[in-house]
């Protein structure tokens, strides 16, 4: 097999943090998109192209195994430890903590993979829209889109980005770090998470 | 008496305290997180103590007791929402004695005293774990659940499954104490 080129087109208003494996031809376009820590992101064979104000969390992998081209939409969520290995995704999905889609499966649009799910069929298929993956078993429902605008909302504030932020990339670090360079250069990079607002509530009841 | 667990001593940083922390761990804002001493940070974690309130001033992310164990692979991350129109996260408090097992999700608000939380389990957002409670291996516990002390909770969605013994906060307390006094250096 011939090596994978690394090829990384990743628009200035994304955030792609220290410490993200980033392989192959992978662009993340139109800004906004947010490329945590420890993520994974690999274009084995075709190219993967992740559209805007994606989320991509922790430990999530994200990889392409086929020759045509991934494409992942817009606002697309996914959360702590998910593997997508997906051809097509739309737009404003939820890939939930430790849900793991196969390759033979189309994603469509607002559609939510619960936690620890998988979805691993044999054969192709195409998730319709608004469609609920949910428990041990990947039982399925029909969203009926309540929420929908809260939901966006909650997600356009989370990865609120200061447009001061340019892109850093340092793919494959490795863990060769020690913990006080940790904290400069990742809160450097984060930084731009935070922007000043005035908070209603001081104190949380949480103890 | 049970046999020490061996680490290598140039992999983990021990502090005056006792915390024993690997560098292989990705520790996110080290400012902002408390550890209680005593507490094991095996290799692979990720803490996000970075992800604070918005506003100034000092914030403690995540909060750490004594004896905690955090095992390989974890990620500890702390939960998220919008209150009255504010995006903010809010922070994380776990108590003493409380081990959490190897590749766990923890987005928790509070967790408290002699817990138990087991392997490749999922913690959802602002879940509250009270004192001596049980989660089972691989348990997903949906966002916002409330579990109650000396339960066990285990499945998918993640249930009660049974009541704990009294003696449970003495069997933790043992059993995390004797974890630490096992988990040794190795010279080479």
């Amino acid at each position: 097999m011939a090596p994978i080129r690394d090829k990384y087109t990743i628009h200035s208003k994304a955030v792609v943090c220290q410490d993200v494996e980033l392989k192959g031809d992978i662009t993340i376009g139109s800004g906004r998109s947010i490329v945590h820590p420890k993520a994974t992101i690999f274009a084995i064979a075709g190219p993967i192209v992740i559209g805007s104000g994606c989320i991509i969390e922790e430990g999530a992998i994200i990889v392409n195994r086929r020759k045509e081209v991934m494409r992942i939409g817009d606002d697309n969520l996914f959360e702590i430890g998910c593997r997508v290995e997906s051809p097509t995704v739309g737009d404003f999905n939820t890939i939930s903590t430790r849900a793991r889609v196969h390759h033979t499966v189309r994603i469509g649009s607002y559609c939510v993979i619960g936690a620890g799910c998988l979805v691993v069929p044999t054969e192709d298929e195409f998730l319709d829209d608004y469609t609920v993956i949910y428990g041990p078993a990947a039982e399925r429902r029909t969203w009926s889109g309540r929420g929908k605008v809260q939901e966006a909302d909650l997600r356009e504030k989370a990865r609120r980005v200061s447009p001061r932020d340019a892109s850093k990339i340092q793919p494959a670090t490795a863990w060769r770090r020690v913990l006080a360079s940790v904290s400069s250069i990742v809160s450097n990079v984060i930084n731009g998470f935070r922007t000043a607002d005035t908070i209603y509530m001081v104190s949380t009841k949480l103890a | 008496m049970e046999p020490p667990i061996y680490y290598s001593k140039a992999e983990y940083i021990e502090t005056d305290t006792g915390n024993k922390v690997s560098r292989r761990a990705t520790i996110a804002g080290p400012q902002n997180i408390i550890l209680g001493g005593k507490t094991i940070i095996s290799s692979g974690a990720i803490i996000r103590g970075d992800l604070r309130r918005t506003g100034a001033g000092h914030a403690v992310v995540i909060s750490l007791g004594r004896y905690c164990l955090v095992g390989e692979g974890c990620v500890m991350r702390p939960p998220y929402k919008t209150y009255r129109g504010n995006f903010n996260y809010y922070p994380m408090k776990i108590g003493d004695h409380v081990h959490i097992g190897a590749n766990t999700v923890v987005e928790a608000a509070t967790i408290g005293n002699h817990v138990e939380i087991g392997k490749n389990c999922v913690i959802g957002k602002f879940t509250i774990i009270k004192d001596c409670a049980r989660v089972a291996d691989g348990t997903i516990v949906p966002p916002n659940t409330v579990i109650p002390a000396l339960a066990l909770f285990s499945g998918s969605p993640g249930r009660f499954t049974e009541d704990l013994p009294e003696s449970t906060q003495e069997i933790v307390e043992a059993q995390t104490k004797r974890y630490y006094t096992r988990f040794q250096p190795l010279e080479r």
